[in-house]
């Protein structure tokens, strides 16, 4: 049935594409294409694109090719900016891919306009990265860009899979390997879209290397998707939008000489455990627990403190010691007792040496590898070490597991930084098996916010006092602003993020109140505006906890991810001023979203002459999928409207 | 003798400021409100020959915080032909302990292609290090030799905004006999020592307080002490220069950099011919020749050696139909020489804040180059890097400034045009109807003039989904906006954009009790307002003045008539004008009629208070509600 399947799309696709299509020839169809009726808000479209990867000897070495090309319709001139070609390539110190043969083609009104060679530029990104660069003549509403190029590499883990998804739509996107049997790479389909085609198949005899008799078979692969959306990814609150970009993703696993000599690079976790141990880039760098003891004084380590309390010692000691470079570098370039001796490291340089402290203390702390939310969700199926990008220090005191971080100086012992609220990771114990570990977010999250109004009408003045407290990574926020801005930018932050009009005074810091997790704030205000007439309308939300409502577009194509689970109060106490009575109140609101993973109360009460206003919002998911994305958009957009549009309304007795 | 120089010259440092990078050598007063105070900053010119200078500096800065970071300043920018001989960094604790020395090796160098180029050749030497503790200090030391002297070096001895300066000095000497000019800019309030010989001049100045930002002040440049130096015979990528006068310096490039470049061939010359058959008028075909490069033609930017200052030929923009804004001036000029119209080449400094050329100071200045059309009426200007800039419309982009216009008889500085505040004009019409009690629907038509045309124009090609992102910014006091049918008209010729846009709101209106509140303000609310400035030090300026008008008729909901009508209210100050009035028309519609004027101009740092009162007042009545009860019936 499948199979039939399969074929059923082939023969629909060979209509289109009847032959392998020549570099520089457009079919009739494609310089015949004038609209993509399926996304007309595209500026631009594939209408053909192809990859190819083999293995090929050259002058007796092995090289890993790529070979790709590609047909692009501009649709209009908002698409120009297609015609600005990037191929990158890599270097190490000793050997570099090179890119040749780069063909390009403008075809405009029939007419073809190559790029010259000497237009095609040479440029340096990093020590690692370089990049050929060109652009398109010639380029009009309607051209077709065509180009080709073939990558030689003689890094055989630089065969990555293929993208079938980017920013702009495709009409047909083909991806072909052939790779000998001596060559073992896991792969996985990555998105939401299925393949057209999906083909294996065996060639037998297909590869052999000069002065060895021996001959490899090959695995043939030929996978296609057509009428690729574009992937839109610039909404609030997402994880990396590689998790939902669909893309084939090839990982090298492991090398079989024709020699019989195997190179295993990852395969299980087993074998990733039993090379984690001797690896010299990480796993090494965890047992330099000698090195520390020497170099530290031993009272940090070696104090008769309990153990949690020890542990925030030596949290507190690493944090301060170093200054966080802003890189991560798991894989590469680790020198623990270098970045020790300066002061300065990247994430696994710094993370190591606390998990080494904490070690040499007697505390049982492992490593455990993860990914950032921007990097995306590593993958559970089988070990794909490039899905991991970052390290932390994972220890069980009393029974509770703590996951540290010590990059960030405010951070509270015991929360990961906001870019590591990534749901799980791979924790590398040195004595047993890895296994995985999720990642619980601190849970209360709040930002609670107490006022006490009076209406001053002589003035034309609301006044009161605020106290704010907040709570866990509201806390942490917080404390990273107040450490970046002077007290006076702040303060104006705190007006400026108010009506206008909104003056604080006399603020403060309960510092009794405050700890890491907690913070107190307090302070008095002014706010201008408030005229005296028979009637007054008066919005009891001096401040607020949205402006606008987050969620803007009409539609969402993946989840909505908090991260964090988050919490708002606000409670206000109006005096009443003399000479007038409540006249109206707002309507309550009360707002569930479904399964109860949220909650929105409003409600205004009278009270002894007072009136008093609770209102809550709170999350108690962190995801939230798209089909529930109408749900959340609707249940913030209330959240505005209650803060933005209700009104006490007092009038004259 | 000058390596003896050197050696003394470097033995005085180290004796009499190594032992003092300590942070509690800077004075107090050079401390306050600085994120980095520049302890010291010594640069010595030596022009050898007219194609080589020799550039020696010294820079000390004491970082306070993390926004300090960016004034370290230690990394050098460097051209094929430059040779960097000396670099290297040290780095000191607060104690003046040094804790790190990082060495010419160690520097990253890297391509220094911007954002907006695909290709470039310049390089850039850059200081890799992450602060551990602040405040640290920073000893950077740069030599090196350039055979570029079209520019030489300026020195300011304030770099920005919150950075002060403990010591700075700065000499320039010729040693091969070229006259050279200097400027010395807003000294007046500065002690600087000024130290000339025949051949050379020495600048030395001591304890420059930071200065805070202000908003809406004049830019920095205009008031922080500076020096502009200029040679009378220079050298630029392989070609040599003389210059003292606008005049010669324009003539200069006339011949050396655009002189035999508007060649096309055969083919294209006829071709443009053929697109003005028929046509006299040499506005006419400019027109028809400026949207034939505007449809044809687009911007990719490669600079290479002297092609960062000398266009690529026409026929080459001609065969690949590319180019940056000087082949694709210089291109455009070919084309309209071919149809028998003149144009000149004219080079600016391009950007929002107006910033022209300087009149007693000929010497290379300038960003960008576009073209101007001396017609018998008016002088015309052309974009040539844009597909959508209409003929002759300058915008923000090269409005009100002097450039310089190239002609083959030589450079002539001249003014471009200024828009008066009432050109800026917005009106927007409106008519909405409130459905079911509280939400709203409406139609509403923007015309745009001016700069206020500069925000739109370039919108046509947006599709649906940039749109909805557009308006619900635009609109953004405006909750729950649902966009209908938007339709754009953009008049070219007579550069007036027209926005038809349909729009509904859910929940627009307030319930209160019985009552509905209603904003009239729908669809132009203006809550920009300056951010306060405790003991303003400088002039109010506002660059660009603009006139809106606005007229919105609103269905009011059945059986609702307004119990507070707004009164009247008009505010004439010397920076502007507001003005709104709501009126009945028949029963159950009121019109709201808006009008606000902004005047350009500068003003006496006081008047920067009543100026933020003026639009906090505007805010408030923008955002101000009327209410409506129910009819008695």
């Amino acid at each position: 049935m499948r199979k039939a399947l399969v074929l059923l799309v082939l023969l629909n696709t060979s209509l289109v594409f009847a032959q392998e299509p020549e570099f520089g020839e457009l079919s009739t169809f494609e310089s015949e294409f004038k609209t993509y009726q399926k996304d007309t808000t595209a500026h631009a479209v594939y209408l053909y694109e192809k990859g190819e990867n083999y293995f090929e000897v050259r002058r007796n070495y092995v090289w890993l090719i790529t070979e790709y090309h590609a047909k692009i319709k501009i649709l209009d001139k908002e698409g120009f900016s297609e015609a600005e070609i990037a191929i990158p390539y890599y270097h190490s110190e000793r050997k570099t891919e090179k890119v040749n043969d780069v063909q390009a083609i403008t075809h405009t009104d029939g007419v073809r306009y190559n790029v010259m060679e000497d237009n095609v530029y040479d440029v340096e990104i990093n020590e690692r990265w370089s990049e050929k660069r060109f652009t398109f003549s010639n380029v009009q509403e309607g051209s077709v860009l065509e180009y080709a190029y073939e990558v030689q590499s003689p890094f055989f883990y630089n065969l990555n899979g293929w993208e079938f998804q980017e920013h702009i739509p495709k009409l047909y996107s083909e991806y072909n390997a052939k790779i000998p049997g001596n060559y073992k790479y896991n792969r996985t389909l990555m998105g939401q879209l299925p393949l057209d085609v999906n083909d294996a198949s065996i060639k037998p005899n297909c590869f052999s290397i000069p002065g060895v008799s021996a001959q490899a078979d090959c695995e043939v692969l030929k996978y296609v998707m057509e009428d690729v959306p574009a992937f839109k990814d610039d909404e609030e609150y997402m994880l990396a939008p590689s998790n939902y970009r669909s893309r084939l993703e090839f990982e090298l696993s492991e090398y079989e000489g024709f020699d019989g000599r195997r190179e295993r690079f990852t395969k299980s976790w087993k074998d990733v455990d039993k090379e984690f141990r001797s690896d010299r880039d990480i796993g090494g760098q965890l047992r330099k627990k000698n090195y520390f003891e020497r170099n530290l004084p031993l009272e940090i380590i070696r104090g008769k403190e309990d153990d949690l309390t020890k542990a925030m010692n030596l949290y507190d000691f690493v944090k301060s010691h170093y200054s966080w470079n802003g890189k991560y570098g798991i894989f590469r370039d680790n020198k623990v007792k270098k970045a020790f001796d300066e002061g300065v490291g990247n994430v696994a340089e710094i993370n190591i040496t606390l998990i080494n402290l904490l070690n040499a203390s007697g505390i049982d702390t492992d490593l455990m590898l993860m990914s950032t939310r921007m990097h995306g969700l590593p993958k559970k199926s089988h070990p794909v070490m490039s899905d991991f990008n970052y390290v932390v220090a994972k220890l069980e005191i009393d029974g509770t597991t703590y996951l540290l971080d010590a990059t960030e100086k405010a951070l509270p012992f015991g929360m990961l930084p906001y870019r590591c609220l990534n749901y799980y990771g791979r924790v590398m114990d040195l004595d047993g098996a890895s296994y995985w570990y999720d990642i619980v977010p601190e849970k209360l999250n709040t930002r609670a916010i107490r006022l006490q109004v009076k209406l001053d009408l002589e003035n034309g003045l609301a006044s009161g006092v605020c106290d704010e407290i907040s709570k866990g990574y509201d806390a942490y926020f917080k404390r990273n602003r107040l450490a970046s801005l002077s007290n006076e930018e702040y303060l104006e932050e705190i007006e400026k993020g108010n009506s206008d009009g909104f003056f604080v005074k006399d603020y403060e810091i309960v510092e009794e109140q405050s700890d890491e997790k907690n913070l107190v704030e307090r302070y008095s205000f002014e706010l201008e505006g408030v005229e005296p007439s028979g009637t007054i309308y008066f919005n009891p939300f001096l401040i607020r906890f949205f402006k606008n409502n987050p969620f803007k577009a009409e539609t969402r194509s993946y989840p909505v991810d908090f991260g964090y689970l988050r919490k708002f109060n606000y409670m206000a106490k109006i005096e009443v001023p003399e000479g007038y009575k409540i006249k109206e109140i707002p309507e309550p609101v009360n707002l569930a979203l479904p399964d109860g993973s949220g909650v929105l109360l409003f409600n205004t009460t009278e009270m002894q002459g007072n009136v008093m206003v609770v209102f809550s919002l709170q999350l108690k998911s962190t995801q939230y999928n798209n089909e529930g994305y109408d749900y959340v958009k609707k249940f913030f957009s209330n959240a505005v409207a209650s803060q933005n549009q209700s009104y006490v309304v007092l009038e004259k007795e | 003798m000058r390596f003896y120089f050197l050696f003394l010259f470097s033995l005085f440092f180290h004796f009499s400021f190594s032992q003092n990078y300590t942070v509690d050598a800077i004075p107090k007063e050079v401390r306050q409100n600085a994120d980095a105070v520049v302890r010291l900053d010594i640069m010595d010119v030596v022009v050898e020959d007219q194609d080589r200078m020799k550039v020696s500096a010294k820079r000390v800065v004491t970082i306070f915080n993390e926004k300090g970071n960016e004034h370290v300043h230690a990394y050098a920018f460097y051209e094929k032909n430059d040779r960097v001989s000396e670099l290297e960094a040290i780095i000191y604790n607060a104690h003046g302990k040094e804790i790190k020395k990082i060495k010419k090796r160690d520097f990253l160098d890297q391509s220094a292609i911007d954002g907006g180029t695909l290709y470039s050749d310049s390089r850039v030497l850059v200081m890799r290090y992450t602060p551990t503790q602040y405040p640290y200090t920073v000893e950077f030391v740069k030599e090196y030799t350039t055979p570029n002297t079209a520019f030489a070096p300026n020195w300011a001895f304030l770099d920005d905004y919150r950075v002060s300066t403990e010591k700075s000095e700065f000499s320039f000497t010729m040693e091969c006999g070229i006259p050279f000019r200097h400027k010395e800019e807003n000294f007046e309030s500065y002690q600087i020592d000024i130290k000339e010989t025949e051949n050379s001049i020495a600048y030395k100045a001591k304890n420059l307080k930071a200065i805070k930002a202000e908003p809406l002040s004049p830019s920095f440049n205009d008031f922080a002490p500076q020096v502009k130096i200029a040679m009378d015979e220079f050298h630029l990528e392989g070609v040599d220069g003389k210059a003292s006068t606008w005049q010669e310096l324009g003539k200069w490039m006339n011949d050396e950099l655009l002189e035999g470049r508007d060649d096309l061939d055969e083919g294209t010359i006829q071709y443009v011919k053929n697109l003005v058959k028929g046509v006299s008028d040499p506005l006419e075909k400019t027109r028809i020749i400026y949207k034939y490069v505007q449809e044809n033609t687009r911007y990719i930017s490669v600079q290479l050696g002297i092609g960062g200052w000398m266009p690529i030929s026409a026929s080459d923009v001609d065969r690949v139909k590319y180019g940056d804004c000087k082949g694709l001036t210089n291109y455009t000029k070919a084309l309209l020489s071919a149809v028998g119209v003149e144009s000149y080449y004219t080079v600016v400094h391009a950007g929002g804040q107006m910033k022209s050329f300087d009149e007693d100071f000929p010497s290379m200045q300038g960003n960008h180059v576009f073209l101007n059309v001396p017609l018998e009426k008016e002088e015309v200007w052309l974009e040539c890097t844009s597909q959508k800039t209409p003929v002759n419309y300058l915008g923000t982009f090269t409005d009100n400034r002097n450039v310089l216009k190239v002609t083959p008889k030589g450079g002539e500085l001249v003014r471009t045009k200024a828009y008066l505040d009432e050109d800026n004009y917005q009106s927007t019409k409106a008519e909405f109807h409130v459905t079911e009690g509280k939400n709203v629907k409406g139609k509403v038509k923007i015309l745009s003039k001016g700069f206020q045309y500069d925000d739109k124009y370039w919108r046509t090609g947006n599709t649906k989904s940039e749109q909805e992102e557009f308006y619900k910014s635009y609109w953004n006091y405006v909750q729950n906006l649902r966009l209908d049918e938007v339709k754009y008209q953009n008049d070219a010729n007579n550069i007036e954009f027209i926005e038809e846009v349909a729009f509904s709101v859910e929940n627009y209106l307030t319930i209160a009790g019985d009552k509905l509140l209603l904003v009239p303000n729908v669809s132009n609310r203006n809550y920009g307002v300056p951010d306060r400035s405790r003991n303003r030090k400088r002039p109010l300026v506002i660059k660009r003045g603009y006139l809106d008008e606005d007229e919105f008729i609103i269905h009011l909901p059945e059986g609702y008539i307004p119990e507070t009508w707004m009164l009247p209210v008009k505010e004439e100050t010397k920076f502007g004008v507001y003005a709104i009035s709501i009126e009945p028309v028949e029963p159950g519609i009121i019109v709201y009629k808006r009008k606000l004027l902004i005047k350009s101009g500068e003003y006496p740092k006081e008047d920067y208070k009543l100026y933020r009162d003026f639009r906090k007042k505007v805010a408030r009545y923008d955002n101000s509600k009327i209410v409506l009860s129910k009819k008695e019936s």
